[in-house]
């Protein structure tokens, strides 16, 4: 009776054991971040005037920990937002806060919280502050381990969009079992291991729409599956989710499916990961009509390599949710030290191969019956939607001196991507030239010389940084950015932009003066103009 | 394991509590119903929809409208308000590389409608707003095009708290309107209440993008578009009608304003916006409109 009663006394027993302890031999940590930038209008790449003349976005994490106890909040402010980031963002409050209770391996939070089902395909809450993207869940979480090699996970919540929720409710249970350790006896001897998982999640949204009947409840499920042996990593996940018709998908209520598969071979010196994935109308938010980054519940990750270098990033890929299909080839290899190619200090060389095509549908022309809206063959693709194969080599030269080669050929299908339509396949080859020499032991000076071909879209552009390193507190970088091939004469401009930051302790203050080049925004049905800019940036970061 | 039983059941309860909805047959069964009534008067839905000609989804904006009038009738009246980067006329905007040389040279940007842009904040384009009332199921205030359609419903389906009628002369030869608004609230109220009254412009054959046609620019009729202000020209804010504490049976209003057509506009296609306001919120309670001859 006592343990029976757990759950339901579990959130006052959580607050009177916490306030019960010693305050003292917690732990309190936290970090802290502001940017903002001075805007100055500058017509010839378009920057308009901002009224506020000077924009910040800035956030704090304050974590404390005791034990089996742990609570945190953060605090965000955006006065306003700076240009290039949503600005539905704008305003301050305590949109994070949390505690946290473990004991006898369950885990209970209640608050805001992030999580993830599998691949994400069913779920999957998570922040990148520097996107300002946050779809935190706001609620109660448990998580179980039953006994070793089963564990368990259940939440209800609603998401966080901006300074506020999404309409819908989010409710979701995973479980998970690894059967070597839940079978110990049998699968002592056993060199394979196998674990199994799955997950189901539904949203809860009410129906007003005068026209249509809107499902209230839409769930989706999901098997997972993932066998290691030696050197050999194989997993997979396939997920379903039932009529769910919203602005992304244009309210077609056709059932949304997603397999993912992954296949990963490592030995020193020596990786190999192939994956593959397709996608048919799997975009799933707790809000119907939401769009751009807002109320998503999971997550579909893109199968391409996520690039560093300016020039390389240009043309980014985005998993198009409506349907894709992707794979993804990507080695790695180290030449030993004292071979032929790997000279004195060795070499590493990573092959990557991605693409990603639409699926091959035929209209059904139902928005007066079922509203399926289309039918997808299985095992043919559809339009190009991206393609990067690139190639990296990295070697150390000397002890002052390293270097990285980089070519990069980027197709890039910007009608889909961007929401465009008219556009040829924009075809660009990038190649990269970084080099790092280290002129004392504390100073060292990096240059990045990089160059982008292309005849759609603007052109040819050409990079050169400049970074000078002085260990352990200054910086000093300088970039230009020359659209030099840029078909209007009127539109060769250099973005130039320049950068010096102390370090001391956890502690970073940089200040920074450029131009940032414009962009359309487009994703699920809307359209946001991203403006360039001219001015200064200051970039303070804090941790303790 | 009693533990064990208990987490069982909460999983359990979990499925039975998010079961899934299965819609065989999508379309509602039966016909729309709105245009609440109170005295003979029918309610009057404001729908602005933010747009652009070089914003690529805002055809869509206009397609839903179009819905919405099929629906509704002229228990609707739209205005599409050309505001923001994407209204810009092409040489300010930066005409991209593939598009025609001197096309959208068109600046369909108002003083009203770049001010309404600024004060209500849009971000993204197209959103709208119905009569200015936030959605109930997200309280967004903006919304989507997919969204009109239900928020229009909603406040179809809400009695009418006011008369408002528009009364014109216009005279082609001088091409100048003399027009008199007059309403009435029809419940007790207090606040300070205001009407603004504009042009709009049905059939201007213009430039547009739109991301479902192959070249994604084309000439298309530009609806509803927001052509001015009669009242006050150079503010998006209206007349002041009443103040206070309003008894409904001493609520009764009249303004009137001149105004010259511009040249340019065609006036077999104009038609003459108005609508009564909430100062404090900027909610609309009443809209109405007539052609301008």
């Amino acid at each position: 009776m006592k343990k029976s009663l757990y759950l339901s006394l579990l959130g006052v027993a959580m607050l009177t054991t916490a306030f019960a302890q010693d305050l003292s031999k917690g732990r309190i940590s936290g970090n802290f971040e502001i940017d903002a930038q001075y805007y100055n209008p500058d017509s010839a790449i378009g920057a308009p005037a901002v009224p506020e003349k000077a924009l910040m976005n800035g956030w704090g994490n304050i974590n404390y920990v005791n034990g089996k106890f742990s609570a945190g909040v953060r605090y965000e402010s955006y006065l306003n937002v700076m240009q290039g980031y949503d600005p539905r963002n704008k305003g301050t409050g305590l949109p994070y806060r949390f505690a946290s209770y473990n004991n006898e391996d369950l885990e209970i939070t209640v608050g805001s919280f992030y999580e993830q089902f599998g691949t994400g395909l069913t779920l999957r809450a998570y922040e990148d502050r520097g996107l300002l993207y946050d779809n935190a869940l706001d609620g109660v979480r448990a998580r179980f381990k039953v006994r070793d090699g089963l564990y368990l996970k259940g939440l209800w919540g609603k998401q966080r969009t901006f300074f506020t929720t999404s309409p819908g409710i989010v409710r979701g249970f995973d479980g998970e079992i690894n059967l070597n350790e839940f079978f110990a006896n049998a699968f002592d001897s056993c060199k394979t291991t196998v674990i199994l998982g799955g997950s189901f999640v539904s949203k809860y949204q009410a129906d007003q729409d005068p026209s249509l009947v809107l499902p209230e409840n839409v769930g989706v499920s999901a098997g997972r599956f993932n066998i290691i042996r030696g050197k050999i990593n194989f997993s997979g996940e396939y997920a379903y989710k039932i009529n769910d018709p919203s602005t992304t998908n244009g309210f077609i209520y056709k059932p949304g499916e997603a397999i993912f598969t992954s296949l990963v071979y490592s030995q020193k010196g020596l990786g190999i990961a192939l994956s593959a994935k397709r996608i048919d109308n799997m975009s799933y938010r707790s809000d119907r009509s939401a769009t751009l980054t807002a109320a998503m519940i999971n997550y579909l990750p893109a199968l391409t390599r996520q690039h560093t270098y300016p020039l390389a990033a240009f043309y980014p890929y985005a998993t198009q949710p409506n349907g894709e299909v992707g794979w993804q080839a990507d080695i790695g290899y180290k030449f030993k030290k004292g071979t032929k190619f790997g000279g004195k200090y060795g070499t590493d060389i990573a092959v990557n191969y991605s693409a990603a095509y639409g699926l091959d549908t035929t209209n059904l022309n139902d928005e007066n019956g079922r509203r399926f809206g289309y039918s997808a063959a299985y095992f043919s693709t559809g339009e190009e939607f991206f393609q990067d194969i690139n190639v990296e080599i990295s070697k150390k030269i000397s002890k002052k001196l390293k270097g990285t080669l980089l070519y990069s050929n980027i197709r890039y299908n910007k009608n889909v991507i961007e929401g465009k339509s008219g556009y040829p396949i924009i075809a660009s080859h990038i190649a990269v030239v970084d080099i790092i020499y280290r002129i004392t032991d504390d100073v060292a000076l990096r240059t990045d010389l990089e160059h982008l071909y292309a005849t759609e879209d603007h052109g040819s552009w050409a990079v050169a940084l400049v970074e000078l390193t002085m260990a352990p507190h200054w910086f000093v970088a300088g970039i230009d950015q020359y659209n030099y091939g840029n078909e209007h004469v009127d539109e060769r401009i250099h973005y130039f932009s320049t950068q010096v930051g102390y370090t001391r302790g956890t502690n970073r203050i940089a200040l920074g003066y450029g131009k940032q080049r414009a962009g359309i925004f487009c994703v699920g049905g809307v359209c946001r103009f991203v403006p360039a800019s001219n001015g200064f940036t200051l970039v303070i970061t804090s941790s303790f | 394991m009693n533990l064990l039983k208990t987490i069982g059941l909460f999983a359990g309860l979990a499925m039975l509590t998010t079961s899934c909805d299965y819609v065989s047959v999508p379309q509602q069964v039966g016909g729309t119903t709105g245009g609440g009534q109170d005295s003979g008067v029918t309610r009057v839905v404001l729908l602005e929809d933010y747009t652009g000609h070089f914003c690529p989804n805002c055809p869509r904006g206009a397609e839903a409208i179009d819905s919405i009038h099929t629906l509704f009738g002229d228990d609707v009246i739209a205005i599409s308000i050309h505001a923001g980067d994407f209204a810009k006329p092409g040489p300010e905007y930066g005409l991209p590389v593939n598009y025609p040389p001197n096309s959208f040279p068109e600046d369909f940007r108002t003083t009203p409608g770049n001010e309404w842009n600024v004060y209500f904040g849009l971000f993204a384009y197209p959103l709208g707003m119905v009569n200015r009332v936030p959605n109930p199921t997200n309280t967004n205030l903006l919304n989507l095009n997919s969204e009109w359609a239900t928020m229009v419903s909603l406040e179809l389906a809400k009695a009418p708290t006011a008369d408002l009628q528009i009364a014109p002369t216009y005279n082609s030869g001088t091409r100048t309107l003399n027009v008199t608004i007059s309403g009435e609230m029809l419940q007790d109220t207090s606040g300070t209440f205001m009407i603004k009254t504009v042009l709009v412009e049905d059939s201007i054959y213009e430039w547009q993008v739109d991301n479902e046609l192959t070249p994604d620019y084309t000439q298309y009729y530009h609806n509803h578009m927001l052509r001015g202000a009669v009242d006050f020209p150079n503010s998006g804010w209206g007349d002041q009608v009443l103040s206070g504490t309003i008894a409904a049976t001493q609520s009764s209003f009249t303004k009137s304003y001149t105004y010259v057509v511009n040249n340019n506009w065609d006036d077999d296609h104009l038609y003459i916006v108005s609508f009564l306001y909430d100062d404090a919120n900027k909610q609309i309670l009443q809209a109405a409109k007539v052609k301008l001859k």
